[in-house]
């Protein structure tokens, strides 16, 4: 029996491809739910409304292995976006939170996240 | 009607609403405030195979669907944002989902089991929580970041149970419940909804939509970004801090990161210690269906 380094895996786990990864990434992300358009199930089923495929629609819309679709997604998920928006959401939270009970809903916040968290 | 344990029952049609009805009281008897039916085969029309019920149990009727409040009224006013970040969430309707399931096998002998609701591989869940809820007549997808509203309460956190148990579904609502009549208005002074103000996708934020003649005609929804805020701290913050800690050579930099405080609630998240899975409230908390429950004394 070869060992799994002997047959490419290399990390034990499978691992998208880095150039199938960037070949692909953009046409996975936009047929999965990371950007959500028109799925509101009162829309009409006359094409209005809209779903994002399964990994394994994907795997057949576009020809690829099942694990690699899978991959490319999970991988593009986080590749999104980067740590600074982590940071920035938080202090979204802290100055939207504090605009509302300031003056409710006539008091929206709706600028940037402040430099500053604390 | 009374559970006894290692009685039987058969589902008889003349009483199939009476038992259904027995099945949504022990739901409610075990945490959750609302519990609605859906017809297994209703997920067909909108979800693709590998997603539907009868992926998970084969011969699947019925899906019992839990719903439970989330935060307390208290909580919702509570000046500290963060404090929501830790208490936003309480898996309650899980737990009912489960004890419903048991009761199904244990009481009337049909297969049942909590359905597969938090994502396996990566954000995609196996089943979704939305649309169980949507098919079951609790609520509708809303323009704040597609999160199911029901009429009375608002915002709800769902949970469900598959069966091979034939039960009396309920109808999806007949009317969408977003956007309410107040946010029409500002709609159409604006051009944006409350929800949509504070968190604009065109902004830097989440949510778009179109509204004509008081109806949602379009919606966008940014998951990834919403992430970031509703999942501020977790698996995917942590994976972040990984990465970055892989390029450090300087060990008091490391150190520096691994001991921060964003690393630690990171850290608290994924052990589900202290930080809640839901970790944004802003589109909600302006977001006036069923806000009027949550003036008390």
């Amino acid at each position: 029996m070869t060992k799994p380094t002997e047959r490419g895996e290399i990390n034990g786990f499978h691992v998208v491809d880095p150039d199938l990864y960037e070949r692909y990434r953009k046409e996975v992300v936009a047929l999965t739910n990371s950007y959500q358009v028109d799925i509101n199930e009162f829309l009409p089923d006359d094409g209005s409304r809209k779903r994002g495929l399964s990994d394994a629609e994907i795997a057949e819309r576009l020809g690829l292995d099942i694990r690699d679709v899978t991959e490319i997604r999970v991988v593009a998920e986080h590749d999104e976006y980067p740590i600074e928006e982590y940071e920035a959401s938080a202090r979204f939270k802290d100055a939207a939170a504090e605009s509302y009970f300031e003056g409710g809903v006539k008091n929206l916040y709706k600028g940037d996240p402040p430099p500053t968290r604390r | 009607m009374t559970a006894v344990a290692g009685d039987v029952e058969e589902t008889e049609p003349d009483n199939l609403e009476a038992i259904t009805n027995a099945i949504k009281q022990v739901g409610i008897d075990a945490g959750s405030t609302l519990v609605g039916v859906a017809a297994a085969d209703a997920f067909n029309e909108y979800v693709p195979v590998g997603h539907r019920p009868e992926d998970f149990l084969p011969g699947a009727q019925s899906v019992v669907v839990c719903a439970s409040l989330g935060p307390t009224n208290a909580a919702w006013q509570s000046p500290s944002r963060r404090l929501m970040e830790i208490t936003g969430y309480d898996f309650r309707e899980n737990v009912s989902s489960i004890v419903v399931a048991e009761y199904i096998e244990r009481t009337h002998g049909y297969l049942a089991m909590q359905a597969p609701a938090l994502p396996t591989s990566g954000q995609q869940p196996p089943l979704s929580m939305m649309l169980a809820a949507v098919l079951a007549g609790l609520g509708t997808r809303s323009i704040a970041a597609n999160i199911i509203l029901n009429p009375t309460y608002g915002l709800m956190f769902f949970a469900a149970a598959i069966t091979t148990m034939r039960l009396t579904p309920d109808h999806q609502l007949e009317e969408n419940v977003c956007p309410a009549r107040s946010c029409v208005r500002m709609y159409e002074m604006e051009g944006k909804t409350p929800c949509m103000a504070v968190c604009p996708a065109d902004e830097g934020g989440c949510i778009d939509a179109t509204i004509e003649d008081g109806e949602i005609t379009s919606s966008f929804f940014d998951r990834e970004r919403c992430s970031t805020r509703a999942m501020n701290f977790g698996i995917r913050g942590h994976i972040k801090q990984v990465e970055i800690l892989t390029g450090i050579d300087d060990a008091d930099q490391r150190r520096d990161l691994i001991y921060s405080d964003d690393f630690r609630r990171n850290m608290s998240s994924i052990g589900r210690y202290k930080e809640s899975v839901s970790q944004c409230f802003e589109c909600m908390r302006v977001c006036p269906v069923g806000r009027y429950r949550r003036k008390l004394k």
